[in-house]
């Protein structure tokens, strides 16, 4: 499935030579485009249609099933919140929830910590730049079902990376039999995989500040961390948030890298929410159980979404 | 992002400190290249391995002997060339499918008005909040009901209908001056003449973006292709690689040569279209200006 | 002008027909059970089986070829996932529009899915089958509360595959059919060197039910595994042992479900000796030359080792158009004309007794064939729980923590305790 991306929610458009508010403000203004207006629907009608047929009624099918104990073989039968009872009784779901959180506290602030670091200094002048975009790029666009594989070779306790390690004199680490270390390896597997595509585009979201702006404020001596602060992550913040929220639903859902990597091993230090629903509605077949838990993590992303939205206000700089 | 300033006494002095800090930058840069590729080319020298190389005692790039022939191995093994084709065919359509319901609905909210608009958008950003695998299970027994499931077309469609491309495009739409459409409105265009001749020609980069965006996500894609397809002369690259693991254990050495042949497309494509997927992102993905 | 009234009628009859069709996913979404009858592709009878590259291709080739010298009308075609994802799509195929005549199974996992499954003692009554042919372990293990579900078609027990060149290597003699776990261990040690280990140990339950198993204890009843059974423990405490306290033995990390990596081990030579399922015998000899590969029975605490016998069997789901025609063709595939002719290119071993002498002709030697017999003639009856793909799942992911010395074996039988409670 695509990405999805986050638009201001308030649908103004900014920017540009051509201020043009799409919504009527105050007195009504006329239209750009005259016509009946069901020709609007009719543009709209294919989009919105699959939008509502493959995304909004299975979400609402998904809370429906949550609220019963459907098996794939057997019958479905109502039985109320008693799945979400269980959801918060449940010492895996609860530790899921945990190891996705950590997940999400270490992998999101990296990720963009990396990708602005890296944008920035593709900025300055290196030979061959456009083709280390490239080389960025490349582990974005090959399947996480490869690079995970690629990965369990590495970090075996025998694997080249320990190798790499004892050659240089030091102890092996227990990269896939520790909990803790597992994750690290989830953590950084992921985060090798996706910088690159966030990197381009805060990479044009740098691209688009006015060098003008630069030279303006060295001219009036601001230092390198002062022109920083106040001029590029301000002017860049637009990108930041799209890279930022996209990255947040990411991090939740996190799947494919757990589930070829480690499973969910060592004991349960790599299960993710998503792998847990995975598990319980496919190998436990559990499909009631499952849908609960769809359920809760949607809620946690929209709790998580809608407040990066409120928090756009306060830092995030429109001109 | 070249600095215009006066040539003064200090300059000359100044142009070596740059050329040496432009050499040290770049050297610089290219070593982390190195490591951060180190994977892909650990990928690539164990593909060539004999199979009982792969893991070994001593670390080796290259093993006793170099076996090209891994990659015919791998194409055999898991009938490789079925798994390009499936790829290639169902991201293709989800591409050309996606652009166009996208450019329907962005059109839509971009430059027509009907009632209930702000509604209908609010739903498409509610949308975007939500992660495409939670709707797998019923998604899944939809399409079972439907007597569709391990169909091409509960493959693709359920990919298409992303908000993602229609706020894209709808982006690059709201910067296009008026002035065009009621011109041709003038000349009598219909409303669906306006977007074809007038609008799409503008957005361009904006649906090549979202092009490589479509096949991008439809070439990786691993789980909903997971649940749906059953038969395995459907499946997609990222199944079928999972098919080196059989009863009997992992051919390691054919599953490096299979990454490498599903990267490696991936990686031309990209070196291709990276200056114009650079400079349409650049122009409004996310609406920065 | 007219162009714009066109678009209006062509795009509100998409509109239409795109609001029944969700309209009627709607409806259906929720509604209950699987489709009408089916699995079948005109005459030909479809069968779901994991399916990853060309060894396994070749295998179910080969058991349909074998039918077919059997039963010349049988006609089977087969699809599936690769092994690791089988058992979880298992359920949604069965339940699919396009559910398959006949089904595979493993070691007798059949408890799970009997809900779409067609018993088959009264398709055996009306066939005459006669199944004292076959190895009553499988037929029990391929049982649920005494009704039969699949017909067996390899019945290899578990035994221990070794490497012969590096026995004599290290000077090592050959395990005898009366071997005791420390003659195992002194043998293990022996041929732990130079970077290579003497044993390459399992994920997941199997190691566990082999080991109870040779000395005589189940390791699980109907219920489930028998995780507070002191031998439960102590199997597993001498894998984590090996590892740990002998070294001659690969801790287990963390690792996705469905890889082998004692397969991987010993097929590439860096393991001497691995418990696997005569299934594996065949690769095992393509990948280290025939004459180097040997087979022993499970070393035992007595040294009169028990087997515990593993091995697939052909079941036929609820749903299949024509159960007649699927009895008739597991029959075939299972029948004595059939399991012989396979023995010519599979090396596992049939589930049919009277087929263990074509076994030995094509396959086996006869030191292979005093091994299978005492495996087979005396097996623990070890019946297969509900849960046991949990069970696997929770282990191969708990077990790790024992090898890496985190917790305590006795901890982590606890954790899969409360994992299979849920």
């Amino acid at each position: 499935m695509t990405f999805v991306s986050i638009d201001r929610a308030e649908g103004e458009v900014t920017g540009g030579s051509v201020t043009r508010p799409d919504r009527p403000r105050g007195r009504p203004r006329r239209r750009p485009l005259g016509g009946p207006r069901w020709v609007g629907w009719a543009f709209v009608l294919p989009g919105l249609v699959g939008l509502v047929v493959f995304i909004v009624v299975p979400q609402l099918a998904s809370l429906v099933l949550g609220f019963s104990d459907s098996t794939v073989l057997g019958g479905t039968e109502f039985t109320g919140w008693e799945n979400y009872a269980r959801l918060f009784r449940d010492p895996q779901f609860l530790n899921s929830v945990l190891v996705t959180a950590i997940f999400v506290l270490v992998y999101v602030p990296a990720n963009i910590a990396i990708s602005l670091a890296m944008a920035m200094w593709l900025q300055t002048r290196i030979a061959g730049r456009s083709w280390l975009r490239v080389i960025f790029l490349i582990p974005a666009l090959s399947p996480m079902v490869a690079n995970a594989a690629v990965f369990r070779l590495l970090f075996q306790q025998d694997g080249a990376v320990n190798q790499a390690l004892a050659a240089i004199g030091l102890a092996p680490i227990p990269w896939l039999s520790d909990g803790n270390w597992a994750l690290a390896v989830v953590i950084g597997v992921s985060l090798w995989q996706s910088f690159g595509y966030n990197m381009i585009v805060l990479g044009a979201g740098l691209d688009s500040i006015s060098p003008d702006v630069i030279a303006a404020s060295r001219i009036d001596g601001a230092g390198r961390f002062r022109r920083l602060f106040s001029i590029t992550l301000p002017l860049v913040s637009p990108a930041l948030f799209f890279t930022t929220v996209l990255t947040v639903i990411g991090a939740w859902s996190t799947f494919a890298q757990a589930y070829v990597i480690t499973g969910g091993g060592p004991g349960n230090s790599t299960m993710t929410i998503m792998l847990y629903l995975y598990q319980t509605a496919f190998s436990n077949n559990q499909l009631g159980y499952a849908s609960a838990i769809a359920t809760v993590l949607f809620v946690i992303i929209a709790i998580f979404t809608l407040f990066q939205l409120w928090g756009q206000k306060k830092w995030v700089h429109y001109d | 992002m070249t600095d215009h300033r006066l040539v003064t006494p200090g300059t000359r002095r100044r142009h070596r400190g740059r050329a040496l800090g432009f050499a040290a930058n770049t050297t610089v840069a290219w070593l982390f290249a190195l490591v951060f590729s180190f994977p892909l080319i650990w990928t690539f020298f164990t593909a060539l391995k004999p199979a009982n190389e792969v893991f070994g005692a001593e670390i080796r790039f290259i093993g006793s002997k170099v076996l090209w022939s891994n990659f015919a191995d791998a194409w055999v093994e898991v009938d490789f060339g079925r798994l390009l084709m499936n790829s290639l065919v169902v991201a293709a359509v989800s591409t050309l499918l996606t652009l166009l319901v996208a450019t329907l609905t962005a059109f839509a909210f971009a430059r027509l008005r009907f009632p209930g608009r702000s509604a209908v958008f609010v739903l498409f950003i509610i949308t975007l909040t939500l992660p495409s695998e939670v709707a797998v299970v019923p998604l899944f027994l939809g399409f079972d009901q439907a007597r569709l499931a391990d169909t091409w077309i509960a493959l693709i469609i359920p990919g298409l209908f992303g908000a993602f491309g229609a706020f894209l495009l709808r982006q690059f739409m709201l910067q296009i001056p008026a002035e065009l459409e009621e011109a041709a409105r003038l000349d009598g265009a219909s409303t669906w003449r306006i977007l074809v001749s007038v609008i799409v020609p503008l957005v361009r980069p904006a649906m090549s973006v979202l092009a490589i965006f479509s096949f991008l996500g439809s070439w990786n894609s691993f789980l909903w292709p997971l649940i749906i397809l059953n038969s395995s002369d459907k499946w997609t690259i990222p199944i079928g690689i999972a098919g080196f693991t059989t009863q009997t254990g992992t051919q390691w050495e054919l599953l490096m040569a299979a990454c490498v042949m599903t990267i490696a497309p991936v990686v031309i494509v990209v070196a291709v279209a990276q200056r114009q997927l650079v400079a349409a992102i650049g122009a409004g993905a996310f609406g920065g200006r | 002008m007219t162009s714009r009234m066109n678009d209006g009628r062509s795009r509100r009859r998409i509109g239409v027909t795109a609001t029944t069709g969700l309209l009627v996913l709607g409806l259906t979404a929720c509604s209950g059970t699987g489709g009408a009858s089916s699995g079948l592709d005109g005459d030909t009878l479809t069968m779901y089986t994991w399916v990853g590259g060309k060894a396994d291709k070749q295998q179910w080739a080969d058991y349909i070829a074998g039918g077919e010298q059997a039963d010349p009308s049988m006609s089977v075609s087969f699809s599936g996932p690769p092994i690791g994802d089988y058992y979880t799509k298992l359920p949604t195929v069965m339940r699919s529009n396009s559910a398959p005549c006949l089904v595979t199974f493993q070691n007798g996992r059949v408890n799970p899915y009997v809900e779409g499954l067609e018993p088959l003692d009264e398709l055996v009554q009306d066939n005459k089958l006669d199944l004292s042919a076959y190895s009553s372990a499988m037929l029990e293990q391929l049982s649920v509360d005494d009704e039969l579900y699949a017909l067996p078609f390899n019945a290899g027990p578990t035994v221990i595959l070794y490497n012969k060149q590096m026995f004599k290597d290290a000077g090592v003699a050959e395990p005898t059919n009366g071997w005791t776990t420390d003659e195992f261990i002194a043998a293990a040690k022996a041929t732990t060197k130079d970077g290579v280990y003497g044993f390459a140990i399992g994920q997941g339950s199997n190691p566990i039910s082999t080991l109870m198993a040779a000395d005589g204890h189940p390791y699980a009843d109907e219920d489930g595994p028998l995780l507070d059974d002191p031998n439960f423990h102590d199997a597993l405490q001498l894998l984590v042992d090996l590892a740990n306290v002998h070294k001659v033995a690969k801790p287990l990390e963390a690792a996705a479900g469905g890889t082998f990596p004692d397969i991987d081990a010993f097929n590439t030579g860096q393991a001497a000796m691995e418990m696997q399922g005569l299934w594996d015998l065949q690769h095992a000899q393509e990948s280290l030359g025939e004459e180097n590969v040997g087979i022993a029975v499970i070393p035992s605490e007595n040294g009169q080792s028990k087997g515990f016998i593993g091995g697939s069997g052909f079941g036929i789901t609820k749903t299949c158009g024509d159960k007649q025609q699927a009895f008739e063709a597991i029959a075939a595939m299972t029948s004595k004309a059939g399991l012989d002719e396979v023995t010519k290119s599979q090396a596992s071993v049939p589930a049919r007794l009277d087929s263990l002498d074509a076994w030995s002709a094509n396959v086996g030697s006869p030191e292979f064939t005093e091994v299978i017999r005492q495996m087979t003639g005396d097996a623990t009856p070890s019946p297969v729980p509900p849960n046991q793909s949990q069970l696997d799942t929770l282990l191969t992911q708990y077990e790790v923590e024992a090898f890496s010395g985190q917790r305590t074996v006795a901890e982590v039988l606890e954790q899969v305790k409360a994992g299979l409670a849920q």
